[in-house]
């Protein structure tokens, strides 16, 4: 009984904290959302937890200044085709580091942890020059084509199938003569569903997010995704006019990714529950 | 079960080699599309960059050689250092604090006695933090830590926690890091979180079945069960937040309003090179500066790695 | 820390970055379409800038006539919107198409070293500000407007000039904007302490850093404050020599005077604490401020009541007396002045100066050079270009000296119906462009930690002084500390 009650206070406690965390997390997002509806002038000066009156006043600016719904599809286009590609492509070639031994894997996934080591932001120059020189500026080759060569996915994925897949899976279609193709279409890729899930949510929020490089590389206005767009509402006025505007922009950009995730996360879930793990 | 399944594969490695020789040509194939992609893409612009180290190259106009000048003057910059000193420091915090959350997260999710609902939509809501671009969350942090107007210093002061307005992010060094490091932790720990679940849920639930029948506890099942099997994710979560740790840049450079202060104390180790390329033009010194920063971070990963693995021994 | 995808980690600016940094970017607050009560300004004003806007016909580089029509359109990169209205007014003009594409400010310059460090020719004409030039030019992207020389030469503000020729004095970029320094201060508050509001005579007030001290204190005894803070000073810092002479960096007395005045405003609490681009200090050109600072124990009151007894002069508030600031700055402290607009008036300070300005510049690689520099021309050298932007902005001090002159006797009630363009063109003339070098920017961000260290009290002068030679030195290694510096470097 008094064990009962522990157990019960213990929990209820942990669901206490856990909630606090919660809300811990919501507050900023709630703030972006609650600063959509407010004056740049009393963003500045004041907080606060409730939403104002400027709504259309701030969808106005951002109206006369930029094709939203354009910068829309253009993050959405990009953001679809490299969540697609780095899931499938990773999600390959882990298995195939995986479950081969061919010479020169050990290689390939050395080389791919030592380039994950080289801080990012200085290939900018010599990406900058290639995508030149293959006359692919102001094009979205450059923005899309990388994603299928992920390291820190490939490493993921290729950790994560090691840990859920044990190789003997695979003897029984095998020998049942299908092609290793098939095979890692029909079994492997769904009981990676969940790892690759995980990476996915990352790959669309960091495309979609994206700001630098399709800043660099697309100089045509109405091919700019939306952060780019943001930047531009930023520089025309001054900020006391458009910082309502700005964090309007940037909830309206959110929604998407809150609704991606939403489907996600169900994937993860169901994707457990398919229990292709178990026997 | 692992005992069988080395067994079979053995057996079929024996009786069918080429078979399986054929079947391992196959990875050469499915890696294919990687290993083209990564070496224009990645491969490529990092040798670039490797050869910029060696010049004398302020981003535009000529390029000369000066060999390894860029990289003694690296060894001799006291910012430098002091700048690497910053980010371990600031990662220091942001990695206990992020790593144990989650940790902390997973073990309570996974207690077979409490058995906590709600997984989807706690692990939704931590997540939440990951969604919005760094630039607005540092956007937001600046305005509620001001110490003047911000609401951080209102509410402690209200509650009695502090006496005086607490300058977060522009009084003292140490708490500037330390606000910048518990930032990143509020960011990125719902993301280790996932991480680590996607890796528990990996798991056979029937070997938690059988040892909570067994009649082990909470903490053994965590060590002897959990601990071990989710070691190649741990691996990877501890891995690569080393290396996003060493290399990190966005935070610090919003959160100080791309100035580095108060001091110099939010000056990490890639705000100072990506400074020196692009606001100093020394691109080519910059270069240096990155490959240093590269062999720190792979001694630091071939340490994790050495460490991770002895243990599975 | 999470590691996402490669390139992921390159989202280095997205938002916050932006506006931080258009705040802090300068010289693109001259247009303010949207706000209706300066619209409603300009409408006031209109009429007599008409009226001296005809004087500035008869000398105009052919406003009508001249303009060729050329086939297709040219592309404008720029950071600011205000050239958008420009090219409105080009084709209505002179039916030439051109296409304006705004890119943010905290990018542009690395946007454009990329773009035409790759010679590419999707661009015919960009912007950029001073200190970027000099990079542009010795990176061979402007192209050779000399054909123009000796009209910039002779029709505008000299700086500009020289500001928009290389290092071998070939002009490469034209700017129809100036942006001279100036002291921005409240009249109201101007004759309460000092019984005159004169700019002249506050003129004098700001004359050296002693009298700035002297100022502060007079302020500070009747309850106010001199700056937002001592980052005001900052302008002042180039006054007689450069930063950087013969490869020497240089602390002279004057350096080692704005130190101690910046210091000593600091400790002595004589500033508000309302940094620059943050939400007190533009609150501040509006109205009182709450004092808030370590001592002071207004954080048990609701703050809404704070800022109401701020509001109604109470104590333990403050009133901000000046900024220092380029022109733009002014437009800026009008259009957040609400109630205290027209209050303010303009004076010179310690010394002249400039900041930011947008300058035009051909694409090297353009293929369309011929009309890229006939857009160029009509923003710059037309003066009824130059006229209708300045009533247009109301307050944006053009490069046309022509025009400068013909509203020299405009009155701009927003700023107490002072002539503002007769005193910006005269500021004009004292600027000394030759003490201008590359090393202005790391030297100054700098000098400005080393005081801000002394002022917290976490290191000593000396220290101070000695960590901003380190600085310099760390960032540029070929310059030195020369033996009659303030300290010795071990």
């Amino acid at each position: 009984m008094s064990e009962k009650i522990k157990t019960r206070i213990s929990k209820s406690l942990l669901y206490f904290f856990l909630i606090v965390l919660a809300v811990l997390c919501f507050t900023p997002f709630w703030l972006m959302l609650v600063n959509s509806t407010r004056s740049g002038n009393e963003i500045m000066t004041a907080f606060s937890m409730l939403p104002g009156g400027s709504l259309a006043r701030n969808w106005e600016v951002v109206s006369e200044n930029m094709n939203l719904g354009r910068g829309f599809l253009n993050s959405l286009f990009l953001a679809v085709c490299n969540t697609v590609l780095v899931s499938y492509f990773s999600a390959l070639t882990a298995y195939g580091l995986a479950f081969y031994k061919f010479p020169g894997s050990r290689v390939i996934f050395t080389v791919m942890l030592v380039f994950m080591m080289i801080p990012s932001q200085l290939s900018l120059l010599g990406f900058y020059n290639l995508v030149n020189q293959l006359g692919l500026i102001d094009t979205y080759w450059p923005l899309i084509l990388p994603s299928i060569a992920s390291p820190a996915t490939v490493f993921f994925l290729r950790q994560y199938i090691l840990s859920v897949m044990p190789r003997a899976i695979l003897e029984a279609p095998r020998i049942d003569g299908a092609g290793e193709l098939t095979i890692f279409h029909k079994i492997a890729l769904p009981i990676m569903a969940p790892g690759i899930a995980t990476m996915a949510i990352g790959a669309f929020i960091g495309s979609w997010n994206n700001y630098l490089i399709p800043m660099m590389l697309i100089n045509t206005p109405a091919k700019r995704p939306l952060p780019v767009m943001v930047a531009e509402l930023s520089a025309v006025r001054d900020i006391t006019t458009n910082l309502g505007a700005t964090y309007l922009v940037v909830a309206v950009s959110a929604l998407p990714i809150m609704i991606a995730f939403c489907f996600f996360s169900k994937y993860i879930i169901s994707g457990i529950s398919a229990g292709s793990v178990k026997e | 079960m692992a005992a069988s399944t080395d067994k079979k594969a053995q057996r079929s490695k024996t009786k069918n080699g080429n078979f399986l020789a054929r079947q391992n040509y196959h990875g050469i194939l499915f890696c294919l599309p990687f290993v083209i992609v990564f070496l224009i893409f990645n491969v490529y612009p990092v040798f670039r960059t490797l050869q910029m180290s060696f010049m004398n190259y302020k981003g535009f106009g000529k390029e000369t050689f000066i060999w390894f000048d860029n990289y003694k003057r690296a060894f001799g910059d006291k910012l430098f250092w002091g700048a690497f000193l910053n980010t371990l420091k600031i990662w220091g915090v942001n990695i206990v604090l992020q790593l144990g959350l989650a940790l902390l997260l997973t073990i309570i999710f996974n207690d077979m006695k409490y058995r906590m609902k709600g997984l989807g939509i706690f692990r939704a809501l931590f997540y939440l933090p990951n969604l919005i671009a760094c630039t607005s969350v540092a956007f937001l942090f600046k305005t509620l830590m001001d110490w003047q107007y911000g609401t951080m210093n209102q509410i402690l002061m209200g509650a009695g926690i502090i006496s005086s307005p607490v300058n977060w992010l522009n009084g003292e060094g140490l708490t500037a890091q330390m606000v910048v490091g518990v930032v990143g932790a509020w960011m990125w720990f719902g993301n280790s979180f996932i991480m680590l679940m996607a890796g528990v849920q990996g798991i056979d639930h029937s070997f938690f079945e059988a040892a909570t029948i067994d009649g082990a506890g909470r903490w053994q099942i965590f060590g002897k069960i959990t601990m071990p099997l989710l070691r190649p994710i741990m691996l990877y979560v501890a891995v690569t937040s080393l290396i996003g740790g060493l290399q990190l840049f966005d935070l610090p450079y919003l959160m100080s309003g791309t100035k580095g202060t108060p001091g110099r104390s939010l000056f990490t180790a890639v705000f100072y090179f990506y400074d020196m390329a692009f606001n100093k033009n020394q691109m080519g010194y910059a270069a240096a500066l990155a490959f240093v920063l590269f062999l720190i971070i792979a001694v630091f990963c071939a340490l994790a790695f050495k460490l991770m693995n002895r243990k599975e021994d | 820390m999470k590691r996402e995808l490669g390139l992921k980690k390159l989202t280095a600016m997205f938002l916050t970055v932006a506006m931080v940094l258009s705040l802090a970017a300068c010289g693109n607050t001259g247009s303010d379409g949207g706000n209706s009560t300066s619209r409603a300004d300009s409408a006031g004003n209109s009429s007599s800038a008409d009226s001296s806007g005809s004087a500035s016909t008869d000398n105009s580089g052919g406003s009508d006539g001249g303009y060729k029509q050329y086939d297709g359109k040219i592309v404008l990169w720029t950071l600011a919107k205000d050239l958008q209205q420009f090219a409105d007014r080009y084709r209505e003009e002179t039916g030439n198409e051109v296409e304006v594409v705004v890119f943010d400010s905290a990018d542009f310059k690395t946007k454009i070293m990329q773009t035409l460090g790759a010679k590419s020719k999707d661009v015919d004409v960009f912007v950029g500000e001073p200190q970027m030039l000099p990079d542009f030019y010795e990176a061979g992207f402007c192209a050779d407007l000399s054909a123009l020389d000796n009209e910039v030469k002779t029709r505008l503000v000299e700086y500009t000039y020289e500001a928009g020729c290389d290092s071998d004095g070939v002009l490469r970029a034209i700017s129809y904007q100036a942006c001279p320094g100036s002291v921005i201060y409240r009249r109201d508050l101007a004759q309460e302490v000092f019984g005159t509001d004169d700019p002249e005579e506050i003129g004098k007030l700001f004359a050296s850093f002693d009298t700035i001290e002297e100022t502060a204190r007079t302020l500070q005894s009747k309850g106010y404050t001199i700056f937002g803070d001592t980052g005001a000073l900052r302008w002042f810092s180039i006054s007689s020599n450069p930063w950087v002479r013969d490869g020497e960096i240089i602390v002279d007395q004057d350096r080692l005077d704005y130190f101690d005045c910046a210091v000593n405003l600091y400790q002595n609490k004589q500033v508000a604490n309302a940094t620059e681009w943050s939400a007190p200090w533009y609150a501040s050109m509006a109205g009182p401020l709450p004092v808030l600072d370590a001592d002071a124990d207004v954080w048990g009151m609701d703050k809404d009541q704070l800022m109401s007894d701020a509001a109604g002069g109470g104590a333990g508030t403050t009133q901000v007396f000046s900024y220092v600031m380029p022109s733009w700055g002014a437009l800026i402290v009008r259009d957040n002045a609400e109630g205290n607009k027209g209050k303010f008036g303009i004076c010179s300070g310690v010394c002249s100066f400039f900041g930011g300005g947008t300058f035009l510049t051909v694409n090297e690689y353009s293929q369309n050079k011929e009309a890229a520099q006939q857009f160029i021309e009509y923003c710059t050298l037309n003066d009824d270009t130059a006229q209708w932007w300045l009533k247009e902005s109301n307050g944006d001090v053009v490069s046309s000296k022509a025009v400068l002159e013909a509203n020299k006797d405009y009155q701009n009630e927003s700023f107490g119906n002072q002539n503002t363009y007769g005193f910006y063109a005269q500021e004009m003339e004292k600027i000394d462009y030759s003490l201008i070098t590359g090393y202005d920017d790391a030297c100054k961000d700098a000098f400005g930690a080393a005081i801000m260290s002394v002022q917290k009290g976490e290191q000593t002068k000396e220290e101070a002084l000695k960590e901003f030679y380190t600085v310099v030195l760390s960032t540029y290694p070929e310059l030195s500390v020369p033996a009659d510096a303030p300290v010795t470097l071990d």
